[in-house]
């Protein structure tokens, strides 16, 4: 039994790694734009999709294929926010919502269309290696490089948004934009950086998701809702709160995969969401509005 | 004088214009496919869809159907059940169809289904299993395939007679998982599964029923691994199902026996994920491939030319879903809607009951023979069968039952150690001989 703990334990730390590790990007969004994208979970099957053809085609290795993936999808990003996401930004919620929900659509028939809806997978990148071992636990290599990844990824954005002066005026634009652009700060700039850097980290979360999930032109439905459960609960402007909560939310996952019946796996993280909003509707580590 | 000659001229302009386009139209007739498209179920709804194509496209070079009238497919995208009704109604009112060909999903289909039977439309589903569909009173729909419950009765049974006794095992020792989809398809295989093995007396000592939704399975599978099942029944579609198996491999979850019932276990994908891994994998569940001694020469003549029709289409070799896909709407082309040359659905149902055609006369392992309107389940196949196939470097074989058989089900190895060779291959092969 104390086995079986440590296992599940483990497991939702590694998933809960890939949670933070999808859904940081949506949080550089959120925070400063204010704006609900409801195609994050797309950018993250095109990710996954791209390091499969990079993988396929000129065998590039997952993990080498972001030095190509996080500069194409900073790119991919800049231009989604210059023509589809700008246009929206004074217009009301209701077209903002239904603009990305839209941008969502065509990015899935996109890939349906180009690359059919055949799952793609590739073999484990470490073929022949099983793996380590912890606490008599096994965790594949690709599980480990998930965590590997996204630690370090949130420590710098953290250390950007901190330190920097780039990483300084994105936050104050994610607290007065008004109060930025009276100080000077271009506010259109921030928010092609905000969106391209959100893409960028997309993009390298689907070469590191890829050797452990298959892709097909749905699966981003799934990764972008628990995006959204692992910001709100995380403080919507937080980037350390996005990347613990994604770590609780793993383990949520785990613990109750293993207790609960699995019909009822998928709403435990919501019924948490909703205890806690309840109590805290900031989020575990949310900012209160002025 | 002048103007009562462009009139009269108008008028014969008129008149020609619509003989022409009445001439044109009497020698056609639009059949719906409505199919998922797109969605989740895409990869096996199009593989069906492509499948009834190739049937139309057969029947056409033969003269078509209906008193030599071309047939042409306008098709219909049931991605989800409110679209495949959306659709269906789109395709009769919009588009004048009386006979569909679809539609691979049970949950898409039941509100096709429904629309269509309102409506006194023809409907000949291909592959969709579950039980309810046929028992539903609706007299205009026929079903070519398995239900879910002869599918997880198979399951049952290839488990209780081969796989027990492989391991020299009794029912009563057997432990048996089954994971499925919660939804009609999955309630209706595996479900069933569970209930007849229960039946059957092997110790089923899980039922995990899980959404389309989850992305991870291994909390799931680190239950299932204390269990320490001997068979486990991972009732899937394609994604979910290559998830499940590269999961189990993750954790070390070694059972003596996969079965699969669902699209995954018999695409090449599952080998490119798995490797090696892929094979020994059961797949029980409606299929083709049966050994071809078994089947007769018209069989064979039609299967090669369904094959090579397919190949020249598409691209690939046919999968599952399309022979089945395409044996459901042949049949209803070829068998049942070249009998009568008017387009009277009441009539054109009571010929469906009246067709008889052998299990050896497709290579399914399945004949045809529709359960007439005042039987409990009306329009579902008599004649139909699953069958047992094993997955040996990305082709399946035939197992169960015997006389369809073209080897012995062996014994899986576990992970790493599932290499298989050609010779192995011909050597099982010619132990059937």
């Amino acid at each position: 039994m104390e086995k079986i703990f440590i296992e599940l334990l483990i497991n939702g730390i590694v998933l809960g790694s890939i949670f933070a590790l999808f859904s940081i990007g949506l949080t550089l969004i959120f925070g400063i734009m204010k704006i609900v994208n409801f195609a994050h979970g797309e950018y993250i099957m095109l990710g996954m999709y791209a390091s499969f053809w990079l993988f396929s085609l000129m065998g590039i290795n997952p993990y080498l294929s972001i030095i190509i993936i996080a500069p194409l999808f900073f790119f991919i990003g800049y231009l989604s926010q210059k023509f589809v996401i700008q246009p929206i930004l004074n217009s009301p919620m209701v077209a903002q919502l239904l603009a990305t929900v839209g941008l969502g659509i065509v990015m899935q028939n996109f890939a349906l269309l180009f690359w059919s809806a055949d799952p793609r997978s590739i073999q484990e990148v470490f073929i022949g290696r099983q793996g380590i071992e912890m606490l008599g636990v096994k965790i594949s290599y690709e599980e480990l490089m998930a965590f590997i990844i996204a630690t370090p990824m949130n420590i710098c954005l953290f250390i950007f948004l901190k330190y920097t002066k780039l990483g300084k005026a994105l936050r104050a634009t994610s607290q007065d934009m008004q109060a930025a652009k009276l100080m000077g700060i271009d506010v259109d700039k921030i928010y092609w950086i905000a969106f391209a850097i959100s893409s960028a980290s997309v993009g390298i979360a689907g070469s590191v998701i890829l050797p452990i999930y298959p892709v097909n032109p749905t699966i981003g439905i799934n990764f972008g809702l628990i995006a959204f459960v692992v910001v709100i609960l995380g403080g919507i402007t937080s980037i350390n709160g996005t990347f613990i909560t994604g770590i609780i939310i793993g383990i949520i996952d785990s613990f109750s995969g293993y207790l609960l019946p699995s019909v009822f796996k998928e709403s435990s993280f919501f019924i948490i969401l909703l205890l806690i909003l309840w109590f805290r509707p900031i989020g575990l580590f949310g900012r209160a509005l002025a | 004088m002048k103007l009562s000659k462009k009139i009269m001229g108008s008028v014969v302009v008129i008149i020609l214009f619509f003989c022409l386009s009445t001439f044109g139209y009497s020698q056609e007739i639009k059949v719906g496919s409505v199919h998922p498209l797109t969605g989740p179920r895409a990869l096996p709804g199009i593989e069906s869809h492509n499948g009834t194509e190739i049937a139309v496209d057969m029947q056409n070079s033969l003269g078509g159907i209906l008193g030599g009238k071309r047939i042409r497919i306008v098709k219909g995208d049931a991605k989800d059940p409110e679209a495949a009704a959306s659709e269906t109604e789109r395709l009769i009112s919009t588009e004048g169809v009386k006979i569909i060909f679809g539609t691979y999903s049970s949950t898409c289909g039941a509100p096709a289904h429904q629309v269509a039977g309102r409506r006194g439309v023809l409907y000949f589903e291909n592959i969709a299993t579950e039980d309810t569909l046929t028992q539903r009173g609706n007299k205009f729909l026929i079903r070519f395939n398995n239900k879910g419950s002869q599918i997880g009765e198979m399951i049952a049974d290839y488990s209780a007679n081969f796989i027990a006794p492989m391991y020299n095992k009794k029912p009563t020792e057997l432990k048996m998982v089954v994971v499925r989809l919660n939804d009609a398809w999955g309630t209706a295989i595996g479900g069933t599964a569970v209930k007849k093995s229960k039946e059957a007396k092997i110790n089923v000592v899980g039922d995990f029923p899980y959404d389309l939704s989850v992305i991870d399975f291994k909390a799931m599978l680190i239950k299932i691994k204390s269990l320490d099942p001997d068979v486990i029944v991972f009732n899937s579609y394609a994604t979910d199902g290559i998830n499940l198996m590269k999961a189990a491999r993750s954790i070390d979850l070694k059972p003596k026996a996969i079965i699969g019932s669902g699209v995954w276990a018999c695409i090449p994908e599952t080998g490119k994920a798995l490797g090696d891994d892929a094979n020994y994998i059961y797949d029980i569940e409606s299929g083709f491939g049966v050994n071809p001694k078994y089947i007769s020469e018209k069989a064979k003549k039609i299967t090669a030319e369904f094959e090579k029709r397919y190949k020249e289409k598409f691209g690939v070799e046919p999968p599952s879903n399309s022979y089945l896909a395409f044996w459901s709407a042949w049949i209803a082309l070829h068998e049942i809607l070249t009998k009568t040359s008017e387009l009277d659905t009441q009539k054109i149902r009571i010929i469906a009951s009246e067709i008889d055609i052998s299990e050896k006369d497709t290579n399914t392992g399945m004949g045809a023979k529709y359960a007439p309107t005042d039987h409990p389940d009306a329009g579902h196949n008599l004649k139909s069968t699953p069958i047992v196939r094993q997955r040996f470097n990305d082709k399946l074989y035939v197992v169960y039952p015997t006389k369809f058989a073209v080897c012995k089900g062996q014994k899986d190895p576990g992970w790493g150690k599932k290499k298989v060779s050609d010779e192995q291959i011909i050597n099982w092969l010619k132990e059937m001989k």
